[in-house]
């Protein structure tokens, strides 16, 4: 089945090698005209315009004539923001395949790679950057991508979001090395109490090795040779304070171990990520001087049960909310303490990001405190302040654009315009979490407009528990249904892949389309070597 | 029976964890070390005990308690136990001297509450015994209420570390990883490398501080402690319970000059006890458990008292989060099983414990100049009738029967499934283990798991 559909796909990928994302813009140079412009948090500009060029904000201002190269966007319905920034995430990054059938000598005395010590993974070298365009839909611009495995887990880079690649992405290689209280999975440490030992002796040695070089390095004779481990040099740089730690903390409990833990060994230049339940610890959290991430994974209010009777439930239950209050009020605290803060996800859902800031507005916090959390805070806190964070001339050009004032509960972001690159977006972005597909189950006929030729095919769209099923058949045979793989589903997007086997081959198609009531309109990528359009209808059942 | 407690007292707005002034009247003393007063007054200022007599006068706005009736005694002293650890055993090494129990308190355990309860304000946060050496260990006072681990910590108390002979560091090393030791003979050869190991290290660090070498030696946490065990600064508690490893262990000592250690559980110390009493060796051991694997299947319930009236100072402990609220009772049985007087009893779970833990010069006894640590128990707590009523740290009022509430967690995980206060300190649902069995083997069932199935 697909016999020609690959042979004809095989031949266009050669022809146009440059699939349609490489395709540039018409012009380098965007004005934007008669917007309401959030220049930085608390500062409304009406009517203004913004010339963006060669990814650059060049001018801001009122009354501006628009270059004749210009694209002109007339925006004097919609609102620019800065884009967002999210300082501390593992979105995108491939986690080292762990070795299963590794042969460990000794489990109780690792090496430091085995006991999850790899200072010297570099999260840009491992990107998937597609990952990244989930980020930029929900308004984020830029973002601080961390490797994720082990203790001492390797280097941050930050990275702007519509990247393809890391020539075109990159804001900044070993922006941090990241540091969290993970045990290893097969040798020692297996829990907390052997993590907290042994990040304090690859610490001390490391400041120990660091101290020798200097004078090994000044005068050697007579000198045993420094000692290295695989990642001791590559740590010097947050040791002396020249890049900084960001230390996963996640319970209070956490936070004051890492507290703790800083202070002990000296890190100079730490930022607390994943931080949690600070009510209480306030005094410690600013003592310490640290900016701080507070976890964007925030629980949902325990609903009663109406029927329950059980008091001392019903006490847990509000004493549970309480605790879940508590975590709403954290960033209307921090706001009142001016602690510097921002937000990380090492877990939860970017989509849910106004959802979440707008349960913290509700506890308090300010909605200028708000966007400057999602603005100017992080950009400082990755010292990218002179280049993110607000909209004003010399700075980046990474804007959103929005059709009513973001914070308002029916806002939508309609554009983004990251490195100079501009983007509508079709699919609604509001934080709706997948509700099954429903209304999408049944057949859908549809065609892949190859070059010179069009391909049908049929899918078979169905649900089994909460599983989405996807088949597919091809021309040949409308009623011969393949299984697929790789399915998601969320909101409307449906992704999968067929791999197609013809000629000792296995060529991946991954169709990638957004359904509607009645049609479905995307991409079918093939085998990473050419991406045609995908358009089609529901034939059955019909819809209501 | 009368419990007049004065009123005002449960008005006081409490703050902060340290350190209250209070003077609890007209009790009978249970001093430990200077015998029993009756109608006895006796004053806590600034966390200290500053006098202890007859007609003492409250200073201004200091609270009094009255005791009329009641039995004041010092808070009791646990010498074994694994309350308030979010983890007991890092179990992937025979020697873990590394690691250390202080790192991983977990203060919102409500099991400090109930061992209050007990009258118990001092315990010993072991590492569990899954190592030949296992980590160091953190004598706690049970400052329930905070959030911060550190208030947990006794500050100022000698550093311990857990040692283990037997069938646990062997089943988890030798069966399940195949490594020294799969015998008792492997147990003492453990021992012996470390030691030779941690003086090699201190003999290097010497080396280097005398210019004879260039660098100082790779820095290793596990042989820092080690020398500190072969000096003497740390204190070996060690998990044991056949006489032949007993003096196994006492002759490796021997060789290295140290004998600042405390067998714990010691089941077959009574077969020992001269030899422990001219070593110097402490006792700290249960009432009346065994034959809870084939190692301790020979035992004795006059263990406490046999090994008291050889001379070692013995404590009885609880390893438990049940046994811990009711120590008193546990030092009890050695009056039944033994014969002890009342004072030999209740110095098995006051002076004794702290003697063990190198503290005695600051609890353990109700005298001029301690640390205010105080039970007070409505009936002679070695009577199988008496119920603790309160429990003062440093003058502070930490549990008060009068005033005991319902639910009394510190925190609630906002994720975590329903469960109720009581549940949660028995450790049905606390890191999903139970505390009730005996913890000192908690986290290493996984790793026998995983490592049988290869």
């Amino acid at each position: 089945m697909f016999r020609s559909l690959f042979i004809i796909l095989f031949l266009a990928s050669y022809c146009h090698a440059q699939n349609s994302n490489d395709a540039r813009q018409v012009t380098d140079a965007i004005f934007l005209s008669n917007a309401t412009v959030i220049s930085e948090p608390g500062k409304i500009l009406s009517e203004t315009d913004i010339l963006v060029r060669d990814g650059l904000i060049v001018d801001v201002g009122r009354n501006m004539t628009p270059p004749y190269d210009a694209m002109v966007i007339d925006a004097d319905s919609l609102f620019v923001y800065a884009a967002f920034i999210m300082p501390a995430t593992h979105a995108g990054y491939t986690p080292v395949e762990k070795k299963e059938k590794e042969k460990i000598a000794d489990t109780g005395n690792p090496t430091w790679e085995q006991a999850g010590v790899t200072p010297y993974l570099r999260a840009s070298n491992r990107m998937d950057f597609s990952k990244l365009k989930e980020y930029r839909d929900q308004g984020y611009g830029v973002v601080h991508v961390m490797p994720k495995e082990g203790m001492l887990s390797g280097s941050g880079a930050i990275l702007t979001t519509n990247a393809g690649d890391l020539s075109t992405g990159l804001l900044r290689e070993d922006a941090s090395q990241f540091m969290q209280f993970k045990a290893s999975q097969k040798t020692y440490p297996r829990n907390l109490l052997g993590v907290m030992a042994m990040l304090r002796e690859v610490i001390i040695n490391t400041q120990r090795t660091q101290s020798y070089l200097k004078t090994y390095e000044k005068n050697p004779v007579g000198k045993s040779r420094p000692i290295f481990q695989k990642g001791t040099q590559e740590l010097f740089a947050a040791l002396d304070g020249r890049s900084p730690f960001y230390l996963k903390t996640g319970s209070v409990k956490n936070v004051l171990r890492a507290i703790t833990l800083q202070k002990e060994l000296g890190l100079k230049n730490a930022v607390f990520t994943d931080v949690n339940q600070i009510s209480k610890i306030l005094p410690q959290l600013k003592k310490s001087g640290n900016p701080l991430l507070l976890s964007m994974d925030l629980p949902e209010v325990v609903k009663q049960d109406s029927s329950e009777t059980d008091e001392e439930k019903l006490a847990y239950i509000k004493m549970q909310n309480d605790a879940i209050h508590q975590l709403e009020t954290q960033a209307a605290l921090l706001e009142a303490q001016n602690v510097l803060f921002g937000f990380s996800m090492h877990k939860g859902d970017v989509k849910k990001t106004k959802t979440f800031m707008n349960r913290m507005i509700e506890a308090g916090l300010s909605e200028k405190g708000a966007l400057a959390a999602l603005t100017t805070s992080p950009a400082k806190i990755l010292g990218l302040d002179q280049q993110v964070g607000k909209v004003e001339k010399g700075m980046l050009a990474q804007l959103i654009l929005t059709d009513t004032l973001y914070f308002s509960p029916e806002s939508r972001i309609v554009h983004t315009l990251i490195d100079g690159e501009w983007n509508t977006l079709t699919s609604k972005t509001s934080d709706k979490s997948a509700e099954g597909l429903e209304g999408f189950a049944g057949l859908w006929d549809f065609e892949v407009a190859a070059p010179g030729e069009t391909h049908k095919g049929r899918l078979k769209v169905s649900k089994k528990e909460s599983e989405t099923i996807v088949e597919i058949a091809s021309e040949d045979d409308l009623t011969a249904f393949d299984p697929v793989s790789d399915v998601e589903f969320e909101d409307d997007r449906l992704t999968f892949t067929y791999v197609l086997k013809e000629g000792g081959q296995a060529i991946p198609l991954t169709f990638s389309l957004s359904l509607k009531e009645k049609s479905l309109s995307g991409t079918m990528n093939f085998g990473g070597m050419g991406e045609s359009p995908v358009t089609g209808n529901k034939v059955s059942p019909e819809s209501k | 029976m009368k419990t007049t407690i004065h009123i005002l007292l449960f008005c006081l707005v409490i703050s902060g964890l340290y350190a209250q002034d209070v003077l609890i009247t007209n009790g009978t003393l249970l001093t430990i070390t200077d015998g029993v007063k009756k109608n006895t007054d006796i004053l806590i200022s600034n966390g200290k005990i500053k006098a202890i007599g007859k007609g003492l006068k409250a200073p201004n706005g200091v609270k009094t308690v009255d005791a009329t009736g009641q039995y004041v005694m010092p808070g009791i002293v646990d010498a074994h136990s694994h309350i308030a650890l979010d983890y007991v055993n890092e179990a992937s090494n025979t020697v873990t001297a590394e690691v250390w129990t202080g790192d991983v308190l977990d203060p919102f355990d409500v099991s400090i509450y109930h061992a209050l309860a007990g009258g118990v304000t001092v315990s010993h946060a072991m590492h569990g015994s899954a190592n030949v050496i296992g980590g160091e260990c953190e004598t706690i006072k049970h400052r329930y209420g905070s959030i911060d681990p550190e208030d947990l910590r006794m500050q100022g108390a000698p550093r311990t570390i857990k040692f283990a002979l037997g069938e646990n560091p062997m089943r988890v090393h030798g069966e399940g990883r195949n490594v020294t030791p799969s015998t008792r003979m492997g147990v003492e050869q453990v021992f012996r490398k470390a030691f030779a190991d941690a003086k090699a290290y201190q003999a290097e660090k010497d080396a280097f501080a005398k210019g004879k070498l260039s660098q100082m030696p790779v820095y290793s946490r596990r042989l820092e402690t080690l020398s500190g065990v072969l000096s003497g600064d740390v204190i070996i508690h060690c998990h044991s319970y056949r006489a032949d490893e007993i003096l196994m262990l006492m002759n490796v000592l021997r060789d290295y000059g140290v004998n600042n250690i405390c067998f714990q559980h010691v089941n077959e110390g009574f077969k020992v006890a001269p030899e422990l009493a001219a070593f110097g060796a402490t006792a700290s051991v249960f009432s009346d458990w065994w034959a809870y694997k084939f190692e301790v299947y020979y035992s004795t319930a006059y263990n406490a008292a046999i090994l008291t009236r050889n001379g070692v100072v013995t404590s009885i402990n609880s390893d438990s989060d049940e046994l811990i609220r009711h120590l008193n009772h546990e030092a009890a049985k050695t009056q039944r099983y033994g014969d002890l007087s009342d004072e030999e009893a209740l110095r098995l779970i006051t002076i004794n414990p702290a003697t063990q833990l190198g503290i005695n010069d600051r609890v353990g006894s109700l005298e001029v100049g301690k640390d205010g640590d105080v039970a007070i128990f409505d009936k002679h707590p070695l009577s199988i009738y008496s119920i603790n009523q309160m429990t003062f740290i440093e003058g502070k009022l930490f549990f008060d029967r009068a005033n005991d509430a319902k639910d009394v967690r510190v925190y609630i995980d906002p994720k975590a499934k329903y469960s109720s206060s009581y549940m949660e300190g028995s450790g049905c649902n606390h890191s999903g283990h139970n505390h009730s069995e005996d913890r000192c083997m908690q986290d290493t069932y996984e790793y026998l798991f995983h490592n049988h199935k290869q």
